[in-house]
């Protein structure tokens, strides 16, 4: 989740009778929420997902693209709510999240940026506290230079900073974030030392892809979308992406990181989970749920416009896949000495 | 001139009764949107973007985003000036003037202004963006971080006349602001700063917390503190005398030349990527209480300090646009939700967009120069009613404007901690207009301080720590000639007084005039 | 610059206030730059204090604003010795500002639990009371005009949560 420039989005929402009467179709079909079912059915009341930053990113989207296609095609009976929490890149919702233990209605969107909040955090809750979903969308993270560069491969890149760690600067989103963690898990897998890395970190995707046409930056990196357009253009040159799987960037069969022969699958992913201590069961009827999402036409279109990779794994996939991160970001944060 | 041609087949596209609904529908949301404190258009725009999945073409949708940001910024202007509490960073510079016009009855001239200088200056910097998006977005993108530094400091030494009357007190608000915005986690080591290791800290204050604190709340309590939630307390509204649209024939004398002057502050700074929209607002605003002809009337209500600040600030956004369409960077947070309304429906902005889907790009255009003129002809005639604002009982308004500010907080971030450290800023907005410190050096320190110290570290960083970079390079060398420049000629007349032995309280006069 | 400004300076001390409150004022600053200058060093670095790293610019900035501090405390005791009256318009609503801060605090608690219509319909009739209303039926009926628009705009139209608290609405 990339926050844009400045702050996270202006913290906002329009009012007004205006809107009430030009969106007055939307309140139709919103029922009522509340009641006060047995826990049994899930969902028995209006289901709760908790965006644990700003409105306006990339949480916050997802869970609002959820919202939609849940209640267009009628995937539950029951309304679904999207509220924000913001602090202390996800901390905040996180803990909060905690006083809902067991309530399967209390759904909240994550992803690998906060696993990294926490580790800075030193947060007292952690992933742990939380019943995993499903693992959702993901992007591969891009390795670009502006097209005159002298690096012609991300091996040249490796070379150079392997000869002089100085000599190459780094850049993307901010410090501590998927886009730096990236380039520490490269040097770390070509055998070469990640706390000399020099990076320059940017608060917003438009500022970080000026830091490298201007030429203050040698080699950008953020996801893969961010640079689509510039890589099209010709004014930057794609070296190679960060997933195990390649894809295609404009127009063209992306290297990967593993063609080039560094051992590495990488990917920004977003993921829904649960309150803690939820049953077997209600784990179960949650996953049904999101089971018929992913399923859908509106899912599917809604990946397509946001230009989100599908990414689903469920249970104990996706917990395992979730622990491997973790262990894999802490280990990652050590290593650049943050 | 094929622009010329290009720009009216978007017209042909534009004025259809379908798309002139949807910028209807925009510019009256932007409106509201602007007019509620802390409330801004581009969470207004994220939350209406899956609304936009339904829609064929992307022509309507981006009508309509465009009529809430430009609405956004002619709404922001009327709770400046009507209330003292702007809803965003870039109407700041509005309120002190204006607010001053408003306390003295002229609450419509000062409308008036602000509508028909934004206006002026959407149409001037709409039709810079249709003649030279191309070369202007690549010039923008050559500026590296040392000349960023160097923009900062030029700015910063430019917009000395915000510091008021007291230099110390203007300068302690200003690092004020500059510490507010130290909090959090540092954007280039990552690590948290004057947290106090509570992580609910660490995403920083946000600049509309501060925003919303120091003026609708710190107002209000001001207000209440001073009596003046007392009925009775209304100033009555000046008749207008002849003119034209609530001005006077001086009045449009006096506000031309801020406008277009606002204007060419607020372009160059939207096209830069990390320019902003509320820098122009504030040099917008210095420039005219230095070098105006109404300078005298600075801090009673000059209609300059109005109209060049708001043609400023909405001028800026068509700045925005450059690097936008041209190079698909987005450069504000707005910008940045209208790049995802982008790629929803497969569109990516960047050189190409002007030649494969040229006919988007005029419509958009054109439906800037629409969108603004529906903008005009709705907020004139509403001048008359927001004045009628004026006569709503004091304690029902301000306890509305209190409910509205909290709301602003709440409904998008959801935590009661945000909303008590906005009282709490509130509290320090009070203490600080009882105390007669100025409040805009509190905003341009939080927006201008991390700005300033990212870029002087990035340049460093990508140095390699050696601090000569900042004058090998020959464009930062020259800015910071100028911001020296900028620095130094007030004191010429002084200086060169000294030199021929004259008193130099007499020459020093010329140059502090507006002191007074 | 300085002196120029301080020739020109319009009143001295706090025109309005009392004499204690510009002290208090600036006591307050330089006791904030005091502690915030201390959390510089807790920064956790390994650049020390280079102009590189994240402890310098925070370092010079909070030095300056304590030095500043301590120039605007004395500014205001050599007010008081040159004038010794301070101009003391006493500020008589104090006291219904100091509630009102207290309304407040207990708005941003009661408003989860409680909910927004509810919370926000009572919190404007106390509001619009400490600040000196004297209709309650107009100001009831307008607390609860406003909270069930915004409430019921907000939630419905947009989708943006608002709590629901004890009524469902």
């Amino acid at each position: 989740m990339r926050a844009p420039r400045r702050s996270v989005v202006r913290r906002t929402v329009a009012v007004a009778a205006v809107l009430g009467t030009t969106l007055t179709l939307a309140a139709c079909n919103q029922a009522a929420g509340g009641g006060a079912a047995s826990s049994e059915e899930f969902p028995s009341k209006t289901v709760d997902i908790m965006v644990p930053a700003a409105a306006g990113g990339g949480w916050d989207s997802t869970a609002r693209a959820m919202q939609k296609v849940i209640e267009d095609e009628d995937v539950v009976s029951e309304p679904v709510e999207v509220f924000n929490v913001e602090g202390g890149g996800g901390a905040t919702g996180l803990s909060q999240l905690q006083k809902d233990e067991g309530d399967p209605h209390a759904l909240m969107v994550t992803g690998l940026v906060m696993i990294g909040a926490l580790e800075q955090a030193s947060s007292p809750v952690s992933f742990e506290d939380t019943t995993p979903i499903a693992t959702l969308t993901s992007e591969a993270e891009a390795f670009v230079v502006p097209s005159d560069s002298q690096y012609e491969s991300i091996e040249d890149v490796v070379a150079a900073y392997e000869k002089d760690p100085a000599s190459v600067t780094f850049g993307g989103g901010s410090a501590g974030g998927s886009d730096q963690l990236v380039v520490a898990e490269l040097m770390k897998a070509a055998g070469a030392d990640p706390s000399q890395m020099k990076y320059v970190g940017y608060s917003g995707g438009g500022e970080a892809i000026a830091g490298i046409l201007s030429g203050d930056v040698a080699v950008g990196v953020s996801g893969v979308s961010e640079f689509e357009s510039q890589i099209e253009a010709g004014d930057m040159r794609l070296l190679a992406i960060s997933t195990a799987e390649t894809q295609e960037v404009a127009g063209e069969e992306a290297t990967t990181l593993q063609d080039a022969g560094y051992d590495i699958d990488f990917s920004n992913w977003r993921a829904l989970v649960a309150a803690p201590g939820l049953s077997d069961d209600a784990k179960e009827q949650v996953t049904e749920v999101v089971d018929e999402l992913h399923g859908t036409q509106g899912w599917k279109d809604a990946l397509e416009a946001n230009g989100w990779a599908d990414f689903y794994k469920t249970g104990d996939e996706a917990q395992e896949y979730i622990d491997s991160e973790v262990d894999r970001v802490a280990a990652l944060y050590e290593d650049l000495g943050l | 001139m094929s622009q010329f041609g290009d720009l009216m087949g978007g017209f042909a596209t534009v004025l259809s009764p379908e798309m002139l609904l949807f910028a209807v529908i925009g510019v009256t949301l932007g409106t509201l949107v602007g007019v509620l404190p802390g409330i801004g258009p581009a969470v207004t725009i994220a939350l209406l973007l899956p609304v936009t999945y339904g829609f064929e073409s992307p022509i309507p949708a981006f009508i309509m985003f465009a009529g809430i940001y430009y609405g956004a910024m002619y709404g922001g202007s009327t709770t400046s000036i009507l209330l003292n509490t702007p809803g965003e960073s870039a109407s700041v510079a509005t309120a002190i003037e204006g607010h001053e016009m408003a306390k003295r009855g002229h609450a419509r001239a000062a409308l008036a202004t602000a509508a028909i200088g934004s206006f002026v200056a959407a149409l001037i910097s709409t039709g810079l963006l249709a003649l030279v998006a191309e070369p202007v977005g690549r010039l923008a993108v050559s500026f590296r971080a040392t000349d960023y530094f160097a923009l900062m400091i030029l700015a910063l030494v430019t917009v000395t006349a915000l510091v008021g009357s007291s230099l110390v007190r203007g300068l302690i608000s200003l690092l004020l602001g500059v510490t507010i915005g130290f909090i959090g986690l540092d954007g280039i080591s990552g690590q948290p700063r004057l947290t106090f290791d509570s992580p609910v800290l660490f995403n920083g204050i946000d600049e509309v917390l501060l925003i919303i604190g120091l003026f609708a709340i710190g107002e209000t309590l001001y207000v209440l503190v001073k009596g003046r939630t007392r009925p009775g307390q209304v100033t009555p509204l000046e008749p207008v005398r002849g003119g034209f649209m609530w001005l006077s024939r001086d009045q449009w004398r006096r506000s031309w030349g801020p406008w277009i002057r606002g204007a060419g502050f607020g372009f160059p700074f939207g096209v830069l990527p990390s320019g902003g929209a509320e820098l122009p607002t504030f040099l917008s605003y210095s420039w005219e209480k230095n070098r105006s002809r109404g300078k005298q009337e600075f801090g009673k209500g000059a209609i300059e300090g109005v109209a060049g600040p708001e043609a400023a600030n909405n001028a800026s956004f068509s700045g925005v646009l450059v690097p936008l369409l041209t190079l698909g960077l987005p450069t504000s947070a707005t910008a940045a939700v209208m790049l995802a309304a982008f790629k929803i429906f497969n569109l990516q902005p960047g050189p190409q967009l002007f030649e494969e889907n040229s006919d988007l790009v005029w419509a958009l255009i054109a439906s800037l120069f629409v969108g603004n003129v529906m903008l005009l002809a709705l907020n004139l005639p509403l001048i008359r009613l927001w004045v009628k604002v004026l006569e709503i009982p004091r304690p029902v308004l301000y306890a509305g404007i209190l409910v509205f500010a909290t709301l602003g907080i709440y409904s998008v971030s959801g935590t009661v901690t945000d909303i008590l450290i906005a009282y709490g800023i509130g509290v320090l907005g009070f203490l600080m207009r009882q105390f007669d410190f100025p409040i805009a050096p509190t905003i341009l320190g939080a927006i201008l301080g991390p700005e300033l110290e990212n870029q002087f570290r990035r340049a460093l960083n990508v140095g390699n720590g050696d601090l000569t970079v900042f004058v090998t390079r020959p464009l930062s060398l020259a800015i910071l000639l100028l911001a020296a420049a900028a620095l130094l000629l007030p004191y010429a007349p002084r200086i060169v007084a000294r030199l021929r032995g004259k008193d130099p309280e007499e020459a020093k006069k010329l140059a502090f005039a507006d002191e007074d | 610059m300085t002196d120029a400004a301080e020739t020109t300076e319009p009143a001295l001390g706090d025109p309005q206030g009392r004499p204690a409150g510009p002290f208090a004022f600036g006591a307050g600053i330089v006791l904030v730059s005091g502690v915030l200058l201390s959390q510089v060093f807790a920064i956790d670095t390994t650049e020390g204090f280079s102009p590189q790293g994240p402890r310098f610019l925070p370092l010079v900035v909070l030095t300056l604003m304590l030095v500043l501090g301590l120039v605007y405390l004395a500014q205001q005791a050599a007010a008081v010795r040159q004038g010794g009256s301070l101009p003391a318009e006493p500020f008589t609503h104090l006291a219904a500002a100091a509630v009102l801060v207290g309304i407040l605090v207990v708005y941003a608690f009661v408003l989860g639990p409680v909910g927004y219509v509810p919370a926000t319909a009572l919190f404007f009739v106390a509001a619009a009371r400490t600040m000196g209303s004297r209709h309650l039926t107009r100001d009831v009926v307008v607390g609860i005009g406003l909270a069930l628009l915004v409430y019921l705009s907000f939630t419905r139209a947009l989708g943006v949560f608002l709590p629901q608290g004890v009524f469902p609405l």
